[in-house]
């Protein structure tokens, strides 16, 4: 079995110890295996950036550890070296070229390599602004940049914290598309967070989603989402389809005020022509059905709500694991 | 990779791992970028030749009035020596204030992490930041050399002398930077880091220049005929300690020393029994001090950066 790119045991981060402490970061276990896109999700203040200050050693760790491809970056710091990062948004010295700034990161990592570095702006798609001054710089040229100073000591693991920050959607459009090509292209390791959902969905292959200084809920995308089916059904009265329908099926009455025959229904695709057979057959008007596909958007809220948390694991979908 | 190419150019220019110092480069670069240092130069150049003008006019007047005729030599030392203190006053305000928020200045601008996850040592990231607001002080006191060297025009005062002062002005701008960095290392804030650099300063300068004059004020109290050659060792070496912690006294005690005993290195005491003493030059020691301090705070420095956040 390979050696795990990240693996964290019982990590905790206590702020404040004397007065008033705040647990940030709640013994949490994870393990990212090579050539994963992993998505750490969470809402603003869940602990996502705490939790990366100290995989990257920037900050102790008040319990716990993260090992960094099989070591600990506290008594090793040199595992590092294979690590490329954008923490907490790309900052760069204004004053100074996109090119320059380039520079000042490669000559701190021990040296500067021009051609690779041409070749990451041709990657990130910065040719002909590595001459302009970085003050000059859109947020998302910025976030560019910051990915190309991540990846130029052509890293192993590149940790991403919230690196579609700001931008508008054709970057975020773009981003995606470095994310997807870094892992599958390029064989990285990519661990990334976000709050943006669908930008996760379409890049991870794996999440935790952290909340509160928890991991909620850790697993594959398409299994956290293998939900049981639900069907969307829209007719012409309400209360005469769900006589018709609700001795065989679970009806959940729509809860969006002007859609009021809209409802949903605890059933499968393949329950389709029964369920439409059965309406007509009771004189109900079927202006649709579909298929309702959860989003990962759903799952977050679901499982984020300031509500208690189902933490039951026969209430989770297969695949997903429960954190305490 | 190195080539062996890049490695012969190693050996040829000695100031080349200096140059590569990234955060050097940048700062470097950062500082001499727009206005702002020329107009520092400027305005420092623009007070310490005004100063020369008015204490030229004046040492001039001065001198004929007693004399009937102007005396060259002494109107060279006051001139010199009235540049070398004005000098002195600039560079312990200036220095700190391009040094006490390298390091705070970076977490402010949020770039601090950009080069703590690029793994640079933090001796690097501490030499950079220091070597690049002396090389700015070093320039100033560069500038200044000619209007030092106006002294020569009437004599009475020495290259030695001139190399002296510059030295002691040197240790004096690292010491108050290195100071200057590890309050800046310190705290997050620069405000915060300036505040606490310069009432270090002044403190310093406050205590070793009263211990200095309590010392003399006390040695000069001592009756020869019952105080023991013990007692005034003790004192020397008291009086020694503060005058050797403060650059001003230590240039008037070398004065001093320069023209009343013709020695550059070493200078004669003579306690009340009669006997003499041959000890170091004042500026000496103090630059072997102020190094030697740098040094300490230097390494203090970069132990505190290396702590992580807590």
């Amino acid at each position: 079995m390979a050696t795990p790119v990240i693996e964290t045991e019982g990590l905790t981060k206590v702020f404040g110890r004397l007065r008033n402490p705040k647990l940030a970061v709640d013994h949490i276990h994870f393990r990212v295996e090579p050539g994963q896109v992993y998505g750490f999700l969470g809402p603003n203040g869940a602990g996502k950036s705490t939790t990366i200050r100290m995989i990257l050693n920037l900050m102790y760790a008040s319990e716990g550890k993260a090992l960094v491809f099989g070591e600990d970056p506290r008594k090793k710091p040199e595992v590092l070296y294979r690590v490329g990062s954008l923490v907490e948004g790309a900052t760069f010295y204004p004053y100074l070229r996109g090119w320059d700034n380039l520079k000042v990161v490669g000559n701190s990592r021990g040296g500067f390599d021009e051609a690779r570095a041409k070749q990451l702006l041709q990657f990130v798609g910065l040719v002909g602004s590595e001459r302009v001054r970085v003050k000059a710089y859109s947020t998302g040229m910025k976030q560019r940049l910051g990915i190309a100073a991540a990846l130029l000591n052509n890293p192993d693991l590149v940790i991403l914290d919230e690196p579609t920050n700001g931008m508008d959607p054709s970057g975020i459009r773009e981003m995606r598309q470095f994310i997807r090509d870094l892992a599958y292209k390029y064989g990285k390791t990519v661990f990334l967070t976000s709050h943006l959902l669908s930008e996760v969905q379409q890049t991870s292959d794996r999440v935790a989603i952290v909340n509160k200084g928890k991991i909620v809920v850790e697993g594959r995308i398409d299994e956290l989402l293998n939900q049981e089916e639900e069907l969307e059904v829209e007719v012409g009265s309400l209360e005469k389809a769900k006589t018709a329908l609700q001795e065989r099926w679970l009806v959940i009455p729509s809860t969006v005020p002007n859609e009021p025959n809209r409802f949903r229904i605890k059933a499968t695709r393949n329950d389709t022509p029964s369920i439409v057979r059965r309406l007509v057959d009771q004189n109900v008007d079927v202006f649709g059905i579909a298929p309702v596909r959860q989003s990962l958007e759903d799952y977050f809220l679901e499982v984020t709500g300031d509500a208690p948390l189902p933490l039951d694991p026969s209430s989770l979908p297969v695949g997903a694991k429960p954190h305490a | 990779m190195e080539t062996p190419a890049s490695r012969s150019r190693i050996q040829l220019n000695p100031l080349r791992p200096l140059l590569r110092n990234p955060v050097a480069l940048k700062e470097l670069r950062g500082r001499m970028r727009g206005p702002r240092a020329f107009v520092v130069l400027t305005c420092y150049l623009m007070v310490v030749g005004g100063f020369t003008t008015l204490l030229y006019i004046a040492g001039t007047a001065a001198t004929y009035s007693t004399s009937g005729e102007v005396d060259g030599g002494t109107l060279g030392r006051v001139l010199f020596g009235s540049v070398v203190a004005i000098e002195l006053f600039l560079v312990t305000f200036i220095t700190p204030a391009f040094t006490a928020g390298s390091i705070s200045g970076e977490h402010e601008s949020q770039t601090y992490d950009l080069l703590r996850t690029t793994l640079l040592p933090e001796r690097q990231l501490v030499f950079g930041k220091l070597f690049s607001a002396l090389a700015y002080v070093l320039l100033l006191l560069l500038a200044a050399i000619p209007l030092q060297s106006i002294a020569f025009l009437f004599g009475g005062v020495d290259i030695e002398e001139v190399l002296i002062s510059l030295l002691v002005l040197l240790a004096t701008a690292i010491f108050l930077g290195t100071v200057g960095v590890y309050y800046s290392a310190l705290t997050h804030r620069t405000l915060r880091a300036n505040i606490m650099t310069y009432v270090t300063i002044l403190t310093v300068i406050l205590i070793t220049t009263a211990g200095a004059v309590i010392a003399l004020a006390v040695a000069e109290g001592l009756n020869p005929s019952t105080s023991s050659t013990g007692s005034e060792w003790f004192l020397l070496i008291v009086r020694g300690i503060f005058v050797c912690l403060n650059p001003l006294t230590t240039l008037l005690a070398t004065q001093q020393y320069l023209v009343n005993q013709q020695t550059l290195f070493t200078f004669q005491y003579t306690f009340s029994n009669g006997t003499t003493t041959t000890l170091p030059s004042p500026w000496i020691v103090f630059t072997i001090l102020y190094l030697v301090l740098s040094v300490v705070v230097f390494f203090l420095t970069t132990r505190h950066l290396k702590r992580i956040e807590g």
